[in-house]
C-alpha cells in the first residue's frame, strides 16, 4: 500500500521552484573496486517528474 | 546546514518511496522531484533512518562494508533535495 | 565531475531493461470531446466517444494507479474539463495519493473553477498556448483560443492558485516567440513548458508546414540551454545529438516509464502513437491496467534493447537514441533508422529516398479519429495512405 503522504502544491514565485533537470549527486571519484557490487557510478540520480518523454 | 553523519535524520514526510529491482524511486510530492535510489541498501537506509540516533549508526546497520563514504555522500545529496531531513 | 552528461546515463536505461513494475507517471486522456479543433491535435479530438470510461471505471483506474504507486498522472483529452465528473475524479486521485496535472485549453476555467482548483491540494494546471499573440496562436488553435487561454491564466492568478504551467508546442511559426513566451510566463510567475510537435493525430496532415526547420531546431536547442529552467517533458532528446544533453532522461519513455490511457480505456505506448500498432491492451481487459503494463506483448517488446539499425554507424546514436518512434512511424520512416528531424539531416535524406521510390510507400496515418470533420469514415481504426513521388 502506498504510504499516505501529505501533499501540497508548489507556492507561487516566492515558493520553492520545482527542480528541472538531472543532477549528479554523491559523486564518487575514488578508484573502482572490482569486487564492489556498485562501482563508482552514482548512487542517486535526480530527474524532474516532467523529464520523461511520452507525456503531455 | 550540511549533512553531518553524527546527527539524526529521517525520510521527509512528503516523500514516497517505491521499491524497484535496482533500488527504488523516491518522489517528493511537495517539490515534484523524483530521485532514483540506485541500490537496495540505500532504500533500506533511507527508510530506516528515522529509527537511529544518528545517520552514522544507520549506515553501520545497513550499508555494505567499505561503502560508508559513498553512502554518506548519497545522504548528503538526499538532504539537499529534501528526500531526507534533519530531525 | 562525471565525464559524460548526467542525463544520458546508460545505466539508468539498463535498469529499465527488465521493466518497471509500474509507470513512473503516465498520460490519461479523459475524453475525446473537445470544444476546440487545433490543427495539430495529437489525439484528433472533437467528438466524445460513446464508449468512454464511466465515472466508476475511471475511479477504478485511479485505484489501480494507487495500488501500483504511480506518483503522478497527467490528465488531458480532448478537453478534460468537459467531463461532468472532472472535479470529482481529480479530487479522488489526489485523495488516493496520486498527484494530478491536467492540461486544458482554458475555455472552461472560469473564476469559480479557478477558485475551486486553488483550494485543492496537489493539482497542477497546464494551459496550452501556441503563440504569444492571437495571430500566431489562433492560426493553430482556432479563433478566440488565445484570449480564452489568457482569461484562464488571469482567473488562476486572481484566485491565487499559485504556480501554473504554460505549455507550448514549438512550431515554425512560434520559434521566433520564445523570449516572448518566457516573458509571458514570468509575468504570471508561471512555468514555461516547450514541447515537440509530432506528426501525430491531426498533426500528420499539418506537420510538413508546422514543424520547425533545421536552423530553428538549432536555435531552439541553444535557447533551451540558455534557459535550463524551461520544462520540456524530455521531448527534445533528439536534439542531444547537437552536443550537451538537455535535462531529462533523454530516452523514449513509451512503454518503459510512461504510457497513455485513452478515453475508452485503451492503453497505448504514448500519446503520440494512437495507432493500432502501438496499442498494448485495455484497462477493461481482465487484469486491468496493471496486467497490460506488466505483461503486454507490445510493452515487453519495447523494453528489449532497441536496434540502432541504420543509425549504428552514426557517432551521435548514444546521445539521441535514434529519436522519436512516433515521428518516424507517422512519416513512414523505419523505426530502426533516423528521426525525420535528425539534426544531421539523415532523416531528411531518408524521407527524400522514400519519396523517390517507384512503388508507392504505405505510410501509417492516424485516420480522422474523433475529429468533428473529416474526409474518412469515422471510427477508431487507423488507415494507411500511399506516398508516391514527392513533388
Amino acid at each position: 500500500m502506498a504510504p499516505r503522504v501529505s501533499m501540497s502544491r508548489t507556492a507561487g514565485p516566492s515558493g520553492p521552484r520545482p527542480y528541472e533537470g538531472s543532477t549528479p549527486m554523491a559523486d564518487d571519484t575514488s578508484v573502482t573496486d572490482a569486487d564492489e557490487q556498485i562501482d563508482d557510478e552514482l548512487l542517486v540520480e535526480e530527474v524532474s517528474i516532467d523529464g520523461m518523454c511520452g507525456v503531455y | 546546514m550540511s549533512f553531518q553523519p553524527a546527527r539524526p535524520y529521517e525520510k521527509h514526510p512528503k516523500v514516497a518511496i517505491r521499491r524497484e529491482s535496482f533500488g527504488g524511486l523516491a518522489y517528493h510530492y511537495g517539490n515534484r522531484r523524483l530521485t532514483f535510489l540506485k541500490a537496495p541498501p540505500l532504500v533500506e537506509l533511507v527508510e530506516a533512518l528515522g529509527g537511529f540516533a544518528s545517520a552514522a549508526e544507520a549506515i553501520d546497520a545497513h550499508v555494505p562494508a567499505g561503502r560508508r563514504a559513498a553512502y554518506e555522500r548519497a545522504l548528503a545529496g538526499l538532504l539537499d533535495s529534501e528526500v531526507i531531513r534533519a530531525r | 565531475m562525471p565525464a559524460e552528461s548526467p542525463a544520458a546515463t546508460p545505466s539508468l536505461t539498463d535498469r529499465f531493461s527488465h521493466g518497471l513494475d509500474a509507470p513512473i507517471c503516465l498520460t490519461w486522456e479523459l475524453t475525446y470531446a473537445c470544444n476546440l479543433a487545433c490543427v495539430h491535435c495529437l489525439s484528433s479530438s472533437g467528438r466524445r466517444d460513446p464508449r468512454e470510461l464511466s465515472p466508476e471505471e475511471a475511479r477504478a483506474v485511479v485505484d489501480e494507479l494507487h495500488d501500483m504507486q504511480v506518483f503522478y498522472v497527467n490528465i488531458g483529452g480532448g478537453e478534460p474539463m468537459i467531463r461532468p465528473d472532472f472535479f470529482d475524479l481529480i479530487g479522488y486521485a489526489v485523495d488516493r495519493g496520486v498527484g494530478v496535472k491536467f492540461s486544458t485549453n482554458g475555455t472552461m476555467l472560469t473564476p469559480e473553477r479557478a477558485r475551486r482548483l486553488a483550494g485543492m491540494d496537489y493539482v497542477d494546471v497546464q494551459i496550452s498556448l501556441d503563440g504569444t499573440d492571437a495571430d500566431v496562436n489562433d492560426a493553430v488553435r482556432g479563433p478566440g483560443s488565445y484570449s480564452a487561454a489568457r482569461r484562464a491564466m488571469d482567473n488562476l492568478a486572481a484566485a491565487e492558485f499559485g504556480q501554473f504551467k504554460i505549455s507550448v508546442v514549438v512550431t515554425r511559426q512560434n520559434v521566433s516567440q520564445l523570449d516572448a513566451f518566457r516573458a509571458l510566463a514570468d509575468s504570471y510567475g508561471a512555468q514555461l513548458r516547450l514541447t515537440r510537435l509530432r506528426p501525430s493525430g491531426r498533426g500528420a496532415d499539418t506537420w510538413d508546414e508546422l514543424h520547425p526547420t533545421q536552423a530553428q531546431q538549432r536555435e531552439l536547442y541553444r535557447w533551451l540551454l540558455d534557459h535550463p529552467d524551461t520544462l520540456t517533458g524530455d521531448s527534445f532528446f533528439h536534439l542531444s545529438a547537437l552536443g550537451e544533453s538537455l535535462p531529462g532522461l533523454n530516452l523514449c519513455g513509451a512503454g518503459r516509464v510512461v504510457c497513455l490511457i485513452d478515453p475508452v480505456g485503451d492503453v497505448y505506448a504514448c500519446p503520440f502513437v494512437l495507432h493500432e500498432q502501438f496499442r498494448a491492451g485495455s484497462v477493461r481487459d481482465p487484469g486491468g491496467f496493471a496486467s497490460v503494463w506488466r505483461e503486454s506483448e507490445l510493452f515487453t517488446e519495447l523494453r528489449e534493447p532497441q536496434s540502432a539499425g541504420a543509425c549504428a554507424s552514426c557517432g551521435s546514436y548514444d546521445a539521441c537514441q535514434g529519436g522519436c518512434m512516433a515521428s518516424k512511424f507517422f512519416t513512414g520512416l523505419p523505426l530502426d533508422g533516423p528521426d525525420p528531424e535528425c539534426v544531421h539531416g539523415h532523416g531528411e535524406a531518408a524521407l527524400a529516398a522514400l519519396g523517390e521510390r517507384l512503388e508507392p510507400v504505405m505510410v501509417p496515418h492516424p485516420g480522422s479519429g474523433h475529429s468533428k470533420t473529416g474526409r474518412r469514415p469515422t471510427g477508431r481504426e487507423p488507415v494507411f495512405v500511399t506516398l508516391g513521388r514527392r513533388a
